[in-house]
């Protein structure tokens, strides 16, 4: 039975047998840091609200496709972002040309989350903040979100060629940052 | 802003300018990525999100989860593109349910097996019965009496018209298979085994146009009447291969068509209350 000392990976055990407790647990611990990370993509809060419990329901159906090994966590957010993405996708209409919705929005970093990052964070932040943004998305999506390169490619609407290039630029800007 | 010391975990500030959104681009992938890998600023992630919005959404799931699961036979049929609403309909239809289908495979086993027995008389019989299977069906799904889920399909906020048709393919897809089935193993030529394939289709269509005069159970209990008289006169009279013969085909598909023209040229027809519900 789930209880509160059960690990996550013990609560997708017991959902994949039915355990609705056990996706109450799993909600209770998951869906706040969730709902903030979408909500910091897409300012609408239905969508947001739709996409969280596509999210959870798609958790509890595939939970016995769930692998042992793997995190709950971007397990879960792997599910999010891709629900969002098609949401967002659905909503501004196949035939629309051009993508009505931004989910990576390539903005400047400001002075003051400059200034913040150089003392709060690593080097990393910063070295992050210094990117350019067009670089920038491109590690948003793939490494933060976890998206692969050709859903990438679709999430930010460039081809997937070009995610591959700014991928390395990125990656060799924050070497020599770093180093 | 004032600076917190720095330990393994995001301070309070940062977690709140996550949940508020107004966490820039460097910023908010730092702590994004941080709660990925911690569990502990996960959970404090939860005082600083929208409470009412994790509640609703908490009810919402709880809604869809305890739902029951559609049945196989519905969710392969949305599998092929039916929406949930004609597949619930569809699985409605008391022809898509087993006993329906072990009533009709029983019915043309027995005049199957009087054919085998009894060559003359039984084929005779196959060919009444066999085409008369779907108007039954037919008239279970329409008669009111003999569908459980009649005050559902009445009230149902659904063209009358577009029900009817679509539980009439409901009905023709389970019981043309069965009766197809027996009659190949029933000897005599293959050919016999569809040869009431037409004139099925035209009592089935001939019932339904006559459905919203004087109601499905009386129009396919008339229909089934006259094709049994008919049956059993030819096969009396002459050779009960008649019955599957060029005439009865002919004039069936002449019915069939003037039928379904009935049914296009009266679809509204079908959107009224009908005489018997």
């Amino acid at each position: 039975m789930a209880d509160c000392d059960s690990t996550d990976a013990d609560l997708i055990n017991a959902m994949s047998e039915h355990d609705e407790a056990a996706l109450r647990l799993l909600y209770g611990r998951h869906a706040a840091w969730v709902s903030a990370r979408l909500r910091r993509r897409c300012a609408d809060t239905d969508v947001v609200a739709d996409v969280l419990q596509d999210t959870f329901v798609a958790a509890w159906n595939g939970a016995g496709k769930f692998r042992g090994d793997g995190d709950v966590a971007a397990w879960l957010w792997g599910i999010a972002i891709r629900r969002l993405i098609s949401r967002l996708r659905q909503a501004s209409g196949r035939a629309a040309k051009a993508p009505t919705w931004k989910l990576y929005d390539a903005v400047d970093v400001s002075a003051e989350e400059t200034a913040l990052l150089t003392v709060e964070y690593s080097d990393l932040g910063t070295a992050l903040a210094r990117l350019s943004p067009e670089l920038r998305v491109v590690l948003q999506a793939t490494v933060l979100d976890g998206l692969t390169t050709r859903e990438a490619a679709r999430a930010l609407n460039i081809p997937q060629g070009t995610v591959k290039t700014r991928l390395v630029r990125a990656r060799t800007r924050l070497r020599e940052e770093l180093a | 802003m004032t600076q917190q010391p720095r330990t393994w975990h995001a301070n309070e500030a940062e977690l709140r300018a996550l949940a508020d959104g107004v966490a820039g681009p460097a910023l908010g992938a730092s702590v994004e990525s941080h709660l990925m890998r911690c569990g502990a600023c996960r959970a404090r992630m939860n005082d600083l999100v929208d409470g009412v919005l994790l509640d609703s959404v908490w009810s919402a799931i709880r809604e869809t989860v305890e739902a029951p699961r559609p049945s196989v036979f519905e969710r392969l049929l949305r599998k092929f593109g039916v929406s949930a609403e004609s597949g619930r309909l569809l699985v409605a239809v008391p022809a898509m349910r087993g006993a329906w289908l072990i009533g009709a495979t029983a019915a043309l086993l027995f005049a199957g097996g009087a054919a085998l027995f009894a060559s003359g008389f039984g084929l005779a019989l196959f060919l009444l019965v066999a085409p008369l299977v779907p108007v039954m069906g037919v008239a279970a799904a329409y008669g009111g009496d003999a569908d459980p889920s009649h005050e559902l399909v009445v009230t149902t906020p659904y063209s009358a018209g577009r029900l009817l048709l679509l539980r009439t393919a409901a009905v023709l897809a389970t019981s043309l298979p069965v009766a197809a089935l027996v009659g190949l193993a029933l000897p005599g030529p293959a050919w016999l085994a569809v040869a009431w394939l037409i004139p099925g289709l035209a009592f089935v269509s001939l019932s339904l146009a006559a459905a919203p005069f004087v109601g499905a159970t009386v129009s396919s209990g008339a229909v089934a009447a006259t094709w049994s008289a008919i049956a059993i006169a030819v096969s009396k009279i002459g050779d009960p291969m008649d019955l599957a013969g060029p005439a009865v085909q002919v004039g069936s598909l002449v019915l069939c068509a003037a039928a379904v023209t009935t049914i296009l040229t009266h679809f509204r027809l079908f959107d009224l209350p009908r005489g018997q519900t």
